[in-house]
C-alpha cells in the first residue's frame, strides 16, 4: 500500500487532473444546489426515507419481480455475482450472440461480468467512452464519474491509433469521432444490450438508465435482447420516488440538473410495428446484499446511489485515485461496499481514510460513511494488527500527562533531531512534523486557584480536551474568562480527552468505553443545567456526532444536544462583549474550517467572532480536507505525513496565494499542518481579540 | 466573507423555496396531467440554451416550415427520418423538406427501419410534453423506431406544443406516473427525459457533444399547436 501511495504521489499530472475533476464536481454540485433552489435538508431526509425503504423492504423486489413479468420480460434472482454471470452467458448463446454492448455499469463490475464471459469465449463490448478507454488500455477505471480521468488525450490517442490500426490525432474531438464511427457498426450488428440500472420501480415493472453520452439508449434499443443488472437495494415502489434519485445522482455526480438521457423502460417495444424476439431480461442481483440489510452496522451502505461525491471530497482519495483507494468500488463508499461484497482481504485501503468524515457531510442520502469504515477499520485490525504509531497516538493523553509533569524536559526532547530520529524509528511518529510544546501547568492545576463566579445567565462545563488542558491552558483560561464576562458559571467536568483516535484507528470498543467514562460525568451536569462547550471542533464533533453511536441509549443524545463549539455558544451574547482586535485590522484573516466543523457550523461563528472585533476574514479552503486529519498525518512515511503533505500541499497553495495576512483556525492540530505548510505562525481566533478591561 | 462550508454546497447554504403549487391545468395525457405556466416558457427557453440545446419558436403554422428547413439546411443534410408525429403535421414537414430524402418511419417495412435511422443525419420526432427547469423534452415512445430516430442521426429535431410544459422532475414524474399507471402491462411506452445534445466529458474533463447521440438537438415550440 505504501509503494502504490508513493507512487500516486510521485505522478503530479494524474493527481492534478484527479483533483481538477473532484473541485469541478464539488464547484458544480454547489452551483446547482444554489441555483435550482434545492432545500437541501429537506432534500436529504426524502431521498433517505426513500431509500431505507428501498433497502430494506424485501417485499419491493418481489412486486417488482412479478411486475417486469407481466410487462412480458423475464427476472432472474442471482443470489451471487457467479449465477448473474452464467445467466448472461446463457442469455448470449441462446441467442447467438458472441458479443454483447454494454452501457455504464458498476454493478457488472461488481460481479467481473467481462472477465466471466471473456473465459467463455464472448466479449463484452464497454460503450460509455471512459469506460471503453479503460478497457482498451486494460485497466481499472479511477473514478466513478470519470473512469479515464487519468489518461491524457495524448495517451488516448497513441493507444486507440493502435488499437485501431488507423491514425488517431491527440485532440478530443478527433478521438470522439473515431470512437463513434468504431463503435456504430457494434452497436447495430449486437444481438445483446447489456445496462445497469439507476433505478427500478416496483409498481409499474420499470427501470430507469441515466447516461449522458445516448449509449443508454442505442443498447438498449438496437439490439434484440437486453439484459437490466439491478441490485436489489435500488428498488423503489412509486414512480413519484424516482424523482428525487434521478435529480440526486446528477447533481451529486457532475452538478447537472439531470442526466441527459434519463430512460423509463418498461419492456421491449416493437421496432416498425414488429415485436419479433424482441427480449428484456432483468437480472436482481443479491450478492452479498441480504447479509448486508442484516448487518445493523452496514446496512446503511445500501442506501448509496452510487453518485460519487462521496470520492469528490476525500482527501486521499484525491490524491491516490481510485486505483489505490479501492477495489472495484472505490472511494469512501467503496470501503464498507468492498468488505461486504468482496470481502475484508480487499478492503484494506480503508486505512487510507483519515477520519475526516466529509464523506458523510456531503452524502445526499446522509450515510453515515465515516462510521462504516471505523467498522471496517476494527475488523481489519483485529485480523492484521495496529502499527505501533496508531497505538502511539490512542495513548495520547497518557503521553500529555506524563509530558507535562516534565514539561521542560519533553520540550526540549521534541525539539531535538536526535530524539525525534529515535522517536521515528520506535514510535513512528514522522521527525518532519512539529509537535505542539507542553505546558508547565495544565489547564486544571490553573483554573483551580480562581475564584469561581456566579452564573448570572447560565452554567458551563468547558471541555477542554487535550490541547487547551495540556498544550495550550492559555487558550483555555481566555475562553473561560469570555464565558463569565457573558455570565455564565464556567467548571471543568473531571473528563478525560474525547478520543478521536481510538476510532480513526478502529478501536471502537475503547471509544466506547470512553465515551461512557465521559458520559457519566457530563449526563448529570447537563441535568443540572450545564452546557459542555469546548474550543476543540473535534470535541464537539465527538460529542456530539461520535458518542451516540458508540454509546446506545438516550444519555449520549442529551449530552450531545447540549454541546457546544465555543463560538457557536457564545454568539447568543457576544453583542455585550468588548471585543478589541489585537492585531493590525487593515489586514485579511485568512481562515480554514476544520473539517469536523463542517459537521457542526463550518467556522461561521468563529468568523462572525473575527468580524465582530473589526477583523476582514475570508475563507480560504479546497472544499477538502488540510490534511494532517487528527494525528494521521504525524505517522510518518507515505500513509502519514507524506501524504499528509500531498493533500495539504493544494490548501498550502491557495493560503500563499490569498495574500491573507494572518492565518486563523480553529482546531488545534489543522493548526499544526498549516503551520508545517505555510512556515508562518497560524493563530486561534482567540488569539486575535482581547477583552478591554483586561491585558 | 465567503459564505462557510460553500465549496460543500451543504446545508448551510441551501435555500428554502416555497412548496409549489400548480396554477392551471391545461391538458391531459394518458392518465397524466401536464401543467402550465407562461412565465415557465421563457425559463424551458433559457433552460435549453443553457444545455446548448437550441429552441425554436413557431409562433405560426405559416412559418413553422422556413423552421424546419433553416435546422435542416443548417447542417447541410440531406437524409431524414420522421417518426411520432401527429398526422397532420407529417404533410407540413414533407412539404417543408421538398427536394430531400424524408422518410416516414411509420412507413417502412419493420425491416428497414434500423438501416434508415443509421443512415440518416436528421432525426424529427415529437416530445409530449417538457420539463421547464430542467430544459427537458420529454419523449414517449410506443415503437422503438422513434428512440432510433432520435438517438442514431447526428442531429435531432424535436417538436413540442409550446404550451405543454411542467415546471420541474417531481411534476414530471407524476404525469409520467399517471401514463405508465393508465396504460395496460403489454402497452407500457418506453418514456426518455433528454435534457440537450449528447455529451462527455470523459476525455481530460473537456465538455464534448456528440459522443453515441445527436450532437445537435433542435427544438421546435409549436406556439400554434395544442396537441394532439
Amino acid at each position: 500500500m505504501a509503494t502504490e501511495v508513493r507512487r500516486s504521489i510521485e505522478e503530479p499530472e494524474r493527481v492534478g487532473k484527479l483533483w481538477e475533476a473532484m473541485e469541478r464536481g464539488r464547484a458544480n454540485r454547489a452551483a446547482t444546489i444554489e441555483k435550482a433552489g434545492l432545500d437541501l435538508p429537506a432534500f436529504r431526509d426524502r431521498v433517505r426515507s426513500i431509500k431505507e425503504t428501498a433497502a430494506q423492504d424485501p417485499t419491493i423486489a418481489e412486486a417488482f419481480a412479478e411486475a417486469v413479468r407481466t410487462n412480458g420480460g423475464r427476472v432472474f434472482f442471482a443470489a451471487t455475482g457467479r449465477e448473474a454471470v452464467q445467466y448472461l452467458l446463457d442469455v448470449c448463446r441462446a441467442n447467438g450472440a458472441e458479443f454483447l454492448v454494454k452501457s455504464k455499469s458498476l454493478t457488472s463490475e461488481e460481479i467481473e461480468l467481462n472477465q466471466g464471459l471473456a473465459a467463455e469465449g464472448i466479449r463484452a463490448i464497454e460503450t460509455d467512452l471512459g469506460e471503453l478507454l479503460c478497457q482498451v488500455a486494460g485497466e481499472k477505471p479511477s473514478h466513478l464519474v470519470f473512469p479515464a480521468i487519468h489518461m491524457t488525450s495524448d495517451r488516448i490517442a497513441r493507444m486507440l491509433t493502435e488499437a485501431y490500426g488507423e491514425p488517431i490525432a491527440p485532440e478530443p474531438s478527433s478521438i470522439l469521432s473515431a470512437v463513434r464511427a468504431r463503435l456504430r457498426p457494434q452497436f447495430l450488428d449486437a444481438k445483446v444490450g447489456v445496462t445497469g440500472a439507476n433505478i427500478g420501480v416496483a409498481e409499474t415493472g420499470s427501470i430507469v438508465v441515466e447516461t449522458n453520452e445516448g449509449n443508454g439508449r442505442l443498447v438498449t434499443s438496437v439490439p434484440r435482447v437486453h439484459v437490466a443488472l439491478i441490485g436489489l437495494e435500488k428498488i423503489v415502489r412509486r414512480w413519484e420516488d424516482a424523482a428525487d434519485l434521478v435529480r440526486g445522482h446528477a447533481i451529486s455526480a457532475t452538478g447537472q440538473r439531470m442526466t441527459v438521457y434519463v430512460s423509463l423502460l418498461s419492456r421491449r417495444l416493437p421496432v416498425g410495428g414488429d415485436p419479433a424476439d424482441r427480449e428484456f431480461h432483468v437480472v436482481i442481483l443479491d450478492n452479498g446484499r441480504t447479509r448486508m440489510r442484516a448487518d445493523p452496522s452496514f446496512r446503511d451502505a445500501l442506501n448509496c446511489i452510487r453518485c460519487g461525491a462521496c470520492m469528490n471530497v476525500c482527501p486521499t482519495y484525491g490524491v491516490t485515485g481510485g486505483h489505490v483507494f479501492g477495489h472495484i468500488y472505490p472511494g469512501p463508499i467503496g470501503i464498507p461496499w468492498t468488505a461486504k461484497v468482496h470481502g475484508l482481504e480487499e478492503a484494506s485501503f480503508a486505512h487510507l481514510c483519515v477520519s475526516c468524515g466529509l464523506c458523510h457531510e456531503i452524502c445526499p442520502v446522509d450515510i453515515d460513511i465515516p462510521w462504516m469504515i471505523a467498522k471496517v477499520k476494527e475488523q481489519d485490525v483485529e485480523v492484521h494488527g495496529q502499527p505501533t504509531a496508531e497505538r502511539f497516538f490512542m495513548a495520547s493523553e497518557a503521553f500529555a500527562k506524563v509530558a507535562c509533569l516534565a514539561a521542560p524536559l519533553a520540550n526540549g526532547f521534541l525539539r531535538t533531531g536526535p530524539a525525534r530520529i529515535l522517536m521515528e524509528r520506535i514510535l513512528g511518529v514522522d521527525r518532519r512534523r512539529t509537535l505542539p510544546p507542553f505546558a508547565r501547568r495544565t489547564l486544571r492545576s490553573r483554573v483551580r486557584n480562581r475564584r469561581a463566579t456566579e452564573g448570572r445567565v447560565g452554567k458551563v462545563a468547558f471541555f477542554p480536551d487535550l490541547y487547551a488542558e495540556y498544550n495550550n491552558p492559555d487558550l483555555g483560561l481566555k475562553a473561560i474568562e469570555i464565558l463569565e464576562r457573558l455570565g455564565y458559571a464556567v467548571l471543568i467536568p473531571n473528563v478525560r480527552w474525547s478520543g478521536m483516535p481510538y476510532v480513526s484507528y478502529g478501536q471502537l470498543g475503547k471509544a466506547s468505553a470512553l465515551a461512557a467514562v465521559n458520559l457519566r460525568v457530563l449526563g448529570p451536569l447537563v441535568d443540572q443545567g450545564y452546557d459542555i462547550v469546548s474550543t476543540e471542533p473535534t470535541a464537539v464533533y465527538m460529542l456530539r456526532k461520535v458518542y451516540p453511536k458508540l454509546v446506545e441509549g438516550d444519555l449520549a443524545t442529551t449530552v450531545g444536544t447540549h454541546s457546544y463549539g465555543f463560538f457557536e455558544f457564545i454568539e447568543r451574547g457576544i453583542a455585550g462583549l468588548p471585543l478589541r482586535p489585537s492585531r493590525d485590522v487593515a489586514g485579511v484573516v485568512g481562515f480554514h474550517i476544520p473539517c469536523h466543523d463542517r459537521a457542526l457550523s463550518s467556522g461561521a461563528p468563529a468568523m462572525r467572532f473575527l468580524e465582530r472585533a473589526s477583523y476582514r476574514v475570508r475563507v480560504v479552503e479546497t472544499g477538502t480536507c488540510c490534511g494532517i486529519a487528527g494525528t494521521f498525518g504525524m505517522k510518518s512515511g507515505w500513509l502519514g505525513y507524506e501524504l499528509s503533505m500531498a493533500v495539504g500541499e493544494k490548501l498550502f497553495e491557495q493560503f500563499r496565494q490569498s495574500g491573507c495576512d494572518l492565518v486563523a483556525t480553529e482546531s488545534s492540530v489543522c493548526t499544526l499542518q498549516l503551520g508545517d505548510g505555510l512556515g508562518r505562525t497560524i493563530l486561534h481566533p482567540l488569539d486575535l481579540v482581547r477583552l478591554e478591561g483586561t491585558g | 466573507m465567503t459564505s462557510a462550508g460553500d465549496n460543500l454546497g451543504l446545508a448551510r447554504c441551501g435555500l428554502v423555496r416555497e412548496a409549489h403549487k400548480p396554477s392551471r391545468v391545461t391538458s391531459s395525457i394518458g392518465g397524466g396531467t401536464v401543467l402550465s405556466e407562461p412565465e415557465l416558457s421563457d425559463r424551458f427557453k433559457a433552460a435549453l440554451l443553457e444545455l446548448k440545446a437550441e429552441p425554436h419558436s413557431a409562433t405560426r403554422r405559416e412559418n413553422t416550415p422556413d423552421i424546419l428547413r433553416s435546422v435542416v439546411e443548417g447542417h447541410q443534410a440531406n437524409r431524414v427520418v420522421v417518426a411520432n408525429l401527429p398526422a397532420e403535421l407529417r404533410a407540413m414537414v414533407s412539404g417543408a423538406l421538398k427536394g430531400r430524402s424524408v422518410q416516414f418511419l411509420e412507413d417502412l417495412p419493420s425491416k428497414d427501419v434500423l438501416g434508415a435511422c443509421a443512415a440518416a443525419e436528421v432525426g424529427v420526432t415529437w416530445a409530449e410534453f417538457a420539463i421547464a427547469e430542467d430544459g427537458a423534452i420529454v419523449e414517449v415512445a410506443h415503437d422503438d423506431m422513434v428512440r432510433l430516430a432520435a438517438s442514431l442521426p447526428i442531429v435531432h429535431v424535436v417538436l413540442l406544443p409550446a404550451g405543454r410544459l411542467v415546471r420541474d422532475v417531481g411534476e414530471a414524474m407524476t404525469v409520467v406516473g399517471g401514463i405508465l399507471r393508465a396504460s395496460g402491462p403489454g402497452e407500457r411506452p418506453t418514456v426518455t427525459f433528454i435534457s440537450g445534445p449528447s455529451r462527455t466529458g470523459d476525455i481530460e474533463l473537456r465538455l464534448l457533444y456528440g459522443v453515441h447521440g445527436p450532437h445537435s438537438l433542435h427544438v421546435v415550440l409549436l406556439d400554434w399547436y395544442v396537441g394532439r
